[in-house]
């Protein structure tokens, strides 16, 4: 028997793993990588330092393996005279690499374990939260929201194509059906995922802590806190309606689809000189030059293939202040008041009421 | 352990008991290599199409555009039409999966080896074998008639969710092109049962005098355990496939639940009602998730004779090597619902399925750090055919690895149905198969052909497929970390994924290099069958039997059944002293030992 060599690998992999272990955590602290932002704090956190756990797992097993690897094809290369060492193994050897990794493993699937329940079987009460019903179909994404009663199925029920409205950091549980076939409900900056499936009702609960907002002069995205919110100069759209988008006292948001390319996408001034402006808890109609911001949202898609422009299912997750949120809700009742219930109502009557009358509880 | 009075048939004389009705599981054997080639570079060609529309979404593309436009996936200016790329994903998954390589393995490789490693003369059931074959072809026909039908071929994705797929209504491809895939699968189904039944029969009855299960080659280990996992789990997806057929054409409704209205037209889909969606994906998914792992293990078993071979040395941990194999198979039927992790399934369901997936890792790991036991210590040649070899452990590293991520519920909340999932799955099944195939190809083409593939067009071969491999598929777990959705046709839709667009760019022309490397592979591979350097009967100095044999395999394999002496791996020993580092199976001139 050659001096040790069983010794050496184990040696070598332990070596390297330690070695690199140090520096890997170090890095992975900080990690965001290309992750979009997470504004969920209420569980989307633990998903990415989940994430991140995982990957310095990963990444030490990844550059002791491969450096093994490398190594071997250097230092063992054929050369002339040269012969392999005979040996069928090392049972102690092939013991420490499956009760190692054994451990790691089961040490990883247990570490999920209370983020998983967390997310997916501890909901918060309806009582504490807002609840909103889901209801997709090939290709658009369809909300609807108790009206005053607060309960759903009523005449007064709010309901909304492409654009869902959250107040933020309230926890938000959805009740999900698709009429058509399955699609995937994703919100990337929320960390959350979740097949609607027809024939059956299936939920998902999060929590939008920070509030998407253009930022006017570096022209990117920023992600505000509800008291930084307060304090900036943010236009936002007061009467928010399906049509928001050509109010006239609206910052429009608006694509280009270049002939090549990525699609680029600013806000143009509004057709007015005034804007909605929000600043330290009020609304006021003031000159558009004075807004720092325009209140922006994050992108809803669908991840399960649904079809033709399966693509396109694109919608927007609207986070603001409770208050204009409650705005928001208080102008459609409104509008529903005025004019009778949205024309959309009856297409959740017909898909959704009839159907599904439990789902409303 | 076969008798060896036997009543020997003469070879055919006609071209068509020679080439095409043949039962002979060397020509079989070849006759699934050129189907499955055939429709390697078909699913190759559909890969380019896609990656061309997201780099540049909705421009014409270059050549097949123009050449195919206003047909199957184009419009009429030659750009890529949405239903076309949902059809160009389904048509890529299914044909790679079910036409390319799982043919290629356990079609080509375990029709040509099996016998041949265990020292028969061929198959048990030799007539099964051909009937094997011609219920693969017309399943390949089928699938490639469904591109020519109205609204062309499925368009569901290659695992076919109902109601997307159930539904002719739905989509553009759920109609014909979806039936046709459903029968082309009843009937690939079929022949993979015949397959496995055979291998498992001839592997366990057939062996030759002193082959005991321990001087096994691992690849016929490994062809085993497949035939195990085809054998039980394809009747499953058999079902699954039947059951689809009568909602489409028999008016039932297993997968479809009552009141479906399409899309916002509120279009009403006549189903009785009743039926379970997710009931679809884990019988579906009972057959698929095996079928990642008939996907892989052939592919385990070439490296393992690959690596033994080149490095000169035994496989380290042989017992192991073979008790992973197992408890794959044992734990490769109950995970499938990871797959489900965000369908709706409950989630303390999901919990189990995480640990066993887990675990499932183990004997994974158990492989890898066995091949690098084995290569420590040895005395590597770079052959083309190890290089592949190589490839294949280092590239399976990372496809493992990233299957954690997956694995871990919370986790594969964000990633689920992302690129990285695209990352993953094609580390382990290009990174890791496919490489392991073309190693295979190089090593075992002179015992196919009687001649050499050139090594220099296969060192290059080699280069370019690692390098645009790599750039194109690690690239892909960005795209996945960034939230990336699979099977979007224009990624440009997206505010959040604007950045992640260069990436795409980059994707594309790496996976233009990997596509136009091939071309070296098929031209060295069609050159050499008929150019190539006449090959000798052992090129590599490799123990097993087949290398015993002239090259190319003659009628009967054999002239006499070989007895076998020792373990297929026995090289670098104090028996292989003499005569180089070397000892055959059946040579008897050192006395015998399995060497374990």
């Amino acid at each position: 028997m050659p001096p040790t060599w069983r010794t050496r690998i184990r040696g070598s992999i332990l070596a390297g793993a330690s070695l690199l272990a140090l520096p890997t955590v170090a890095a992975a602290q900080g990690y965001r990588g290309w992750l979009p932002e997470n504004l969920n704090e209420a569980y989307g956190g633990r998903i990415d330092s989940l994430y991140v756990m995982i990957l310095v797992v990963v990444a030490v097993a990844f550059v002791a393996t491969e450096g093994v690897l490398l190594y071997c094809c250097v230092r063992y290369r054929a050369k002339p005279g040269a012969k392999a060492h005979y040996s069928h193994g090392s049972k102690k050897a092939e013991l420490f690499w499956s009760i190692l990794p054994g451990f790691v493993l089961l040490w990883l699937a247990l570490a999920q374990r209370d983020a998983w329940f967390d997310i997916r079987d501890r909901f918060p009460a309806d009582s504490e939260s807002v609840v909103v019903q889901v209801m997709p179909e090939q290709f658009q994404w369809n909300f609807r929201y108790p009206g005053a009663d607060g309960k759903f199925g009523g005449e007064d029920d709010v309901t909304m194509n492409g654009v869902m409205h959250v107040p933020v950091g309230k926890p938000i549980v959805t009740r999900m059906n698709s009429k058509d076939v399955i699609h995937s409900f994703f919100l990337p900056h929320l960390r959350v995922k979740q097949d609607v499936v027809p024939g059956m009702m299936t939920r998902v609960w999060f929590q939008a802590d920070r509030i998407p907002c253009w930022d006017l002069r570096e022209g990117k995205v920023v992600y505000l806190g509800p008291q930084e919110f307060d304090q900036r100069r943010v236009a936002v759209h007061p009467e928010w309606g399906d049509d928001y988008l050509n109010d006239e006292f609206s910052f429009g948001w608006e694509d280009e689809i270049p002939v090549t390319g990525v699609k680029t996408y600013r806000y143009k001034p509004p057709l007015t000189e005034q804007a909605w402006i929000h600043h330290e808890g009020k609304v006021e109609r003031r000159p558009a030059s004075e807004a720092e911001m325009v209140l922006h949202h994050v992108e809803i898609a669908c991840a399960e293939l649904c079809g033709l422009n399966h693509w396109q299912m694109r919608g927007m997750l609207v986070i603001e202040p409770e208050p204009l949120y409650r705005r928001w809700l208080e102008t459609k009742a409104k509008e529903i008041a005025e004019f009778g219930p949205l024309a959309d109502l009856d297409r959740w009557k017909n898909n959704w009421d009839a159907f599904h009358a439990e789902y409303n509880r | 352990m076969t008798d060896t009075g036997e009543h020997l048939h003469a070879p055919p004389t006609t071209f068509f008991r020679k080439y095409v009705w043949s039962t002979d599981h060397k020509v079989i054997a070849k006759q699934y290599l050129f189907t499955a080639l055939f429709f390697l570079a078909l699913g190759g060609l559909l890969a380019m199409v896609m990656r061309w529309q997201l780099a540049y979404p909705n421009q014409t593309v270059p050549v097949i555009g123009s050449l195919l436009k206003g047909s199957a996936f184009f419009t009429d200016q030659g750009q890529v039409r949405p239903e076309g790329y949902n059809q160009l994903v389904t048509m890529h998954g299914t044909i790679m999966i079910f036409f390319v390589i799982i043919p290629i393995l356990v079609g080509a490789f375990g029709n040509f080896l099996i016998p041949l490693h265990i020292g028969a003369r061929d198959v048990a059931f030799p007539i099964l074998n051909a009937l094997s074959y011609w219920l693969f072809l017309p399943a390949g026909l089928l699938i490639f008639a469904s591109f020519f039908v109205k609204d062309g071929p499925a368009a569901a994705g290659w695992t076919s969710y109902p109601p997307l797929s159930a539904i002719a209504e739905a989509a553009p491809g759920s109609g014909t092109g979806q039936v046709l895939w459903l029968f082309s699968l009843v009937l690939l189904g079929f022949s993979s049962i015949l397959g496995g039944l055979n291998f498992l029969t001839t592997i366990i009855k057939m062996r030759a005098p002193g082959l005991t299960w321990d001087r096994l080659p691992l690849i016929t280990w490994a062809q085993f355990v497949t035939a195990i996992f085809q054998t039980l789990a394809t009747p499953v997806l058999a079902s699954a496939l039947v059951m689809m057929i009568a909602d489409k054409l028999l008016g039932t409704s297993i997968f479809l639940p009552a009141n479906l209205r399409l899309g916002t037209g509120d279009v009403v889909v006549e189903a009785a009602g009743g039926g379970a969606v997710l009931l679809w994906q884990h019988v579906f998914w009972f057959y698929s998730h095996p079928a990642v792992y008939i996907l892989i293990l052939p592919g385990m078993g070439i490296a393992s004779d690959l690596i033994a071979t080149f490095a000169r040395k035994p496989i380290f941990g042989y017992k192991a090597m073979v008790a992973s194999l197992a408890s794959i198979m044992g734990l490769g039927f109950i995970v499938w619902g990871h797959h489900m992790f965000v369908s709706g399934m409950n989630p303390y369901i999901g919990m189990a399925f995480m640990t066993s997936t887990m675990l499932i890792a183990l004997p994974s790991g158990v492989k890898v750090f066995n091949w690098l036991g084995t290569l420590w210590g040895s005395s590597i040649r770079f052959t083309v055919p190890m290089l592949h070899g190589l490839s294949f452990v280092a590239l399976f590293i990372i496809g493992g690895l990233s299957g954690l991520f997956m694995a871990a519920t919370p986790v594969d909340i964000f990633i689920h149905d992302t690129y990285y999932i695209v990352a993953h799955f094609h580390y382990v099944v290009f990174g890791g198969t496919l490489f392991a195939v073309f190693g295979g190809l190089y090593y075992w083409f002179p015992k196919m052909f009687g001649r050499m593939m050139s090594p220099a067009l296969g060192k290059l071969h080699w280069l370019l497929t690692f390098v645009g491999f790599n750039a194109a598929f690690f690239t892909m777990h960005i795209l996945g970390e960034g939230g990336h959705m699979r099977r979007i046709s224009t990624p440009t839709e997206y505010e959040f994924l604007a950045s992640l667009q260069p990436l795409n760019v980059f994707i594309t022309w790496s996976a233009f290099l990997l596509g136009a490397a091939q071309i070296l592979f098929f031209w060295n591979f069609f050159w050499s069958i008929w150019r190539g350097k006449k090959a000798e009967p052992n090129p590599w100095k490799a123990n097993t039997l087949e290398w015993t044999t002239p090259s190319p395999v003659p009628f009967h394999n054999y002239d006499r059944i070989p007895t076998v002496y020792r373990g297929p791996y026995e090289y670098s020993s104090a028996e292989a002293d003499g005569r180089g580092d070397w000892a055959p199976q059946d040579d008897p001139a050192r006395g015998a030992g399995n060497g374990h």
